[in-house]
């Protein structure tokens, strides 16, 4: 499979672009915590999917400029927000895989997993016996 | 060098109905060789709670998804097919199922009844391990092999919420064992059924079927992608597959008898990727249907999120609970057919993933209310309409240099009314159960279905009543790919009593020397 080219410019889009999807709160730093952006590029750069991604990463620079004046990384937090907005209807195909691929980075997380209170997986200690049982 | 072999039968895929096939054929005394596109895991390469194994047992390849709605209904790869990643739940078709055009002039009529099919779905769920009620609405009164799950909380809680609104929620069909079965165990309501359930509980069509088949002496080739199947224009046979290795490696399987069983999509790519001289628009092609109707069922993600913990990922994924009040058609009803609603637990990505389409601050609150969430999913019929098609990509490209099935779809007026039913009769229960805040996720596609479909006329459908295609007498297609209409209901079991009844066919008609 051909790879696709990913730059360190790049990176740094999807790095803002992610952080915009899981953003930094008082309970963690968002998809930074789980260095979304690298890892997406990664993921990007094998993908049969990729060209999504070129094509959504382009689409996002032009709409930041056209908008607001400036490149993805210099936006504030409202300026992201609309501008996620925007690729949710302009871009969808991007959005989705962009969406799901930061997702799935944050919910495989161990520490992510403490924080929503998801233990982990049980089958080698038997499973759930209180599963029909009254949750505490 | 090509290499070339020589079986009784080829059946491509090796899900549910493609293991099902292969199986009843080698017990009829054929020699059966099962190819399929993706990896065999168990044993040496056995697969781990990771929600991260959906890229291996998910079809992850190309499609080229467009038209008015996005749908990408969930298919699965390797050997088990879609039973890999599936949830399980098996419920029987109800009888209005099969003539929706004559009972509501909408969809279309089978040419199959409910009761063409009733010994195969008994036959089915005592072989492949059922476990449930038939519920209040069933179309007759029927028992299953093994007991009900106990509910989890998750669905106790649901169940509350629907009773106080009058509806009769119940634990339906089921194929994950609720007690020790066929050498595997009872489930231990771990919660991995997507992720390929860790403890083997879960029925999959490599650990029933294809097992069985195997023992038979059918052989089972992985990472074995079939590009092509072969037809003799002077004998109007079809004359066997060929197909790529993981290393790029060309075979030829020379059979008396072709079964496709690769899923609505990738059913019809193979067949249009088959054309030749005879068949310029694709294998079996002369109705111009192959790719036409293909179906998806609308639906939504529906999630309440309680005050008092729920830890949704104690229990089997879906179906602890189902309620079918709503399934019967209604005249009085602003739409035809009818809607179910499953409890939908999961794990962490897929509560992600199913959340829909919100982003920042909400999507973050949402995902850290995880633990203290459950959620319905309404589930709808979607009718069958010619120009929602499967066809070749003109353009995008697989890894292999072949072309990507081109899906082409848009909801119908009836489908959008129905799963909006759906979904707010669901949030009305949520909210009846305490729900503190009620949220609307995911609204999308499940299930693929349709694409080739049965009928008794050659100018109107691809195949017969038993799977048989109207133009190539020796080719048969043996997956959801025939399916009239898709009904509101989870489609497998359906799928495997066509395919049983399908593979009676074959077998007689093998004896008789027919093919």
């Amino acid at each position: 499979m051909t790879e696709t080219p990913i730059t360190l410019a790049d990176i740094a889009t999807l790095s803002a672009l992610a952080n915009g999807i899981i953003p930094a709160d008082e309970r963690d730093t968002g998809a930074a915590c789980v260095h979304a952006g690298p890892g997406i590029a990664e993921r990007m750069r094998r993908s049969p999917y990729g060209q999504v991604y070129v094509d959504g990463l382009k689409a996002a620079q032009q709409a930041a400029q056209s908008a607001y004046g400036v490149s993805v990384q210099e936006l504030s937090e409202a300026q992201m927000q609309g501008l996620l907005a925007t690729l949710r209807a302009s871009s969808p195909a991007f959005f989705r895989q962009l969406r799901a691929d930061v997702c799935g980075l944050y919910l495989s997380d161990a520490g992510v997993w403490h924080r929503i209170g998801f233990p982990g997986p049980s089958s080698e200690l038997g499973g759930y016996p209180d599963f029909d049982q009254p949750q505490h | 060098m090509k290499t070339i072999k020589q079986t009784d039968v080829v059946v491509v895929g090796s899900g549910p109905c493609g293991a099902l096939v292969a199986k009843e054929l080698a017990q009829s005394g054929l020699s059966v060789v099962v190819l399929e596109a993706g990896h065999r895991y168990g044993g040496s390469q056995p697969l781990p709670n990771s929600e991260a194994n959906a890229a291996r047992i998910m079809w992850s390849e190309p499609r080229n998804h467009v038209g008015a709605d996005f749908v990408v209904p969930k298919t699965g790869m390797g050997v088990g097919g879609g039973t890999l990643p599936w949830l399980g739940v098996m419920p029987r078709f109800h009888r209005e199922d099969f003539s929706t055009h004559s009972t509501e002039g909408v969809g279309a009529d089978w040419p199959i009844s409910y009761d063409d099919l009733r010994p195969h779905y008994e036959k089915v769920e005592r072989e492949f391990g059922v476990a449930g009620d038939c519920g209040p609405f069933a179309p007759e009164k029927y028992s299953l092999p093994m007991p009900p799950h106990r509910m989890n909380w998750h669905a106790q809680l649901l169940a509350r919420g629907a009773r106080k609104l009058g509806a009769h929620p119940f634990a339906p069909p089921i194929a994950i064992n609720s007690e020790q079965r066929d050498g595997r165990p009872a489930c231990i309501y771990c919660g991995w059924c997507a992720s390929g359930c860790p403890t083997e509980a879960k029925a999959t069509a490599a650990n029933t079927y294809l097992a069985k088949a195997e023992r038979l002496g059918a052989r089972v080739v992985s990472e074995a992608f079939v590009h092509r199947v072969n037809y003799d224009a002077a004998k109007g046979r079809v004359t066997g597959v060929e197909y790529l290795d993981s290393q790029g490696r060309e075979h030829c399987i020379q059979a008396k008898v072709v079964v496709l069983a690769a899923h609505a999509l990738e059913t019809p790519r193979l067949l249009l990727m088959s054309a030749n001289a005879t068949f310029p628009d694709g294998l079996a092609n002369f109705s111009g249907m192959v790719g036409r109707n293909f179906m998806s069922h609308p639906t939504w993600q529906v999630f309440g999120t309680f005050d008092e913990p729920v830890n949704p990922f104690k229990g089997m994924q879906m179906g602890h609970i189902m309620v079918q009040d709503h399934y019967r058609p209604d005249t009085r009803n602003a739409y035809a057919r009818g809607f179910i609603l499953l409890s939908y637990m999961m794990t962490p990505v897929t509560f992600g993933n199913l959340s829909g389409l919100m982003f920042g601050q909400e999507l973050k609150d949402f995902l850290h209310d995880y633990s203290h969430t459950a959620a319905w999913w309404a589930h709808a019929e979607g009718l069958p309409d010619v120009g929602n098609t499967i066809t070749l990509d003109s353009e995008m490209r697989d890894a292999r240099r072949l072309p990507v099935a081109r899906v082409t779809y848009q909801w119908g007026e009836n489908d959008v009314k129905l799963a909006a039913a759906a979904r707010d009769r669901a949030a009305e229960m949520m909210a009846a159960s305490g729900a503190r805040r009620v949220r609307i996720g995911l609204n999308y596609g499940a299930h693929a279905m349709g694409s080739c479909r049965m009928g008794h006329h050659s100018k109107t459908s691809v195949v017969n009543e038993f799977c048989q295609s109207h133009d190539v007498k020796n080719l048969f297609i043996c997956d959801t790919s025939v399916f009239v209409t898709g009904s509101g209901l989870n489609p497998t079991l359906t799928a495997m009593a066509i395919v049983d009844r399908a593979a009676g066919h074959i077998a007689d008609s093998a004896r008789k020397g027919e093919l």
